[in-house]
């Protein structure tokens, strides 16, 4: 594909995503601030509200951490938690943040219970491993990125099976990659946000996002490749 | 002189703009002269922009339901 085309394509493709953001965070400020006075008062319709609006956002979070068959159960738990601590609640963060702080310590808690541990190995290690046997020891590329036949994220987004073979991908990373990687990539998220969700350090957040992006982008060059995930 | 998997390793950084002015120079000079990386950066961009679309976790009527019966159990 022209090269040309291709940044067009990354340029609008990825205005969109900004205004798309921008408009979210300022629709969940009008929600919340039309809400939370309500809440407080312990109105049921508003609360029904906020379960349908949050739920979503609170299922992808536990998923990521707890793995499928367990996150809606961990989804519940965290409600009753919120229900139980929303009086308290002194808004020192948007509301949504801090529901998904609590799904991220039931969520863990959960895994602790479970006898698994969230896998902070992942963030130790060498950068370069995440590539392995792409480069020679001067560092630079034996193994090349190969051309892909489509590279603009419109022309990705339309090969559905590759799409499949992504989210497949994605929800094999360890649990902590996964969850950086939805809260920043899939809920718009800065990085400060997160770190507030996860209780983890920015430079914690940012190799572990890396890693995800890396892992994803590797997944999709060799569907490119080979036709097969 | 950075080399291909020093750009690797820092390409999310250099496409969140989170590294000094000299740091983005010596990146950019690499990408001038080295046409692998520069395919590399075109198409890590492009995976990533694909990669927010994908489906977020759906929800059922039921599982609401679930929510709010729970909580109405609690207050009686």
């Amino acid at each position: 594909m022209n090269v040309g085309r291709v940044r067009a394509s990354y340029a609008i493709f990825s205005l969109g995503l900004v205004i798309e953001t921008y408009q979210k965070n300022s629709q969940t400020e009008a929600f919340e601030a039309d809400l939370l006075p309500m809440l407080i008062q312990g109105d049921k319709a508003s609360f029904n509200r906020m379960v349908e609006a949050y739920y979503g956002p609170m299922l992808g979070l536990a998923r990521s951490i707890v793995g499928m068959a367990i996150a809606d159960e961990v989804v519940q738990e965290a409600w009753l938690s919120m229900y139980k601590a929303l009086p308290s609640f002194e808004g020192r963060s948007s509301l949504k943040t801090w529901i998904l702080r609590i799904t991220a310590n039931e969520a863990k808690s959960r895994l602790r219970r479970e006898s698994r541990h969230v896998s902070l190995d992942a963030i130790t290690g060498g950068e370069t491993d995440m590539m392995p046997g792409r480069f020679q020891d001067n560092g630079h590329w034996s193994v090349p990125p190969s051309a892909w036949h489509d590279e603009g994220p419109d022309a990705l987004l339309t090969n559905l099976e590759m799409g499949d073979c992504i989210q497949y991908s994605l929800n094999r990373l360890p649990e902590l990659q996964q969850a950086v990687f939805t809260l920043k990539e899939l809920e718009g998220y800065s990085f400060e946000e997160l770190c507030n969700i996860l209780e983890i350090s920015a430079s914690n957040a940012r190799v572990l996002l890396h890693r995800a992006r890396i892992c994803l982008y590797s997944k999709i060059e060799h569907f490119q490749e080979s036709g097969e995930c | 002189m950075l080399k291909c998997h020093q750009i690797v390793d820092q390409s999310s950084d250099y496409l969140e703009h989170d590294m000094s002015f000299r740091q983005r120079l010596q990146f950019r000079m690499h990408l001038l002269m080295c046409h692998n990386c520069r395919r590399f950066i075109r198409q890590f961009k492009a995976a990533i922009q694909m990669t927010k679309s994908l489906s977020k976790a759906a929800v059922s009527q039921a599982q609401l339901d679930v929510v709010r019966r729970r909580i109405e159990a609690l207050d009686e």
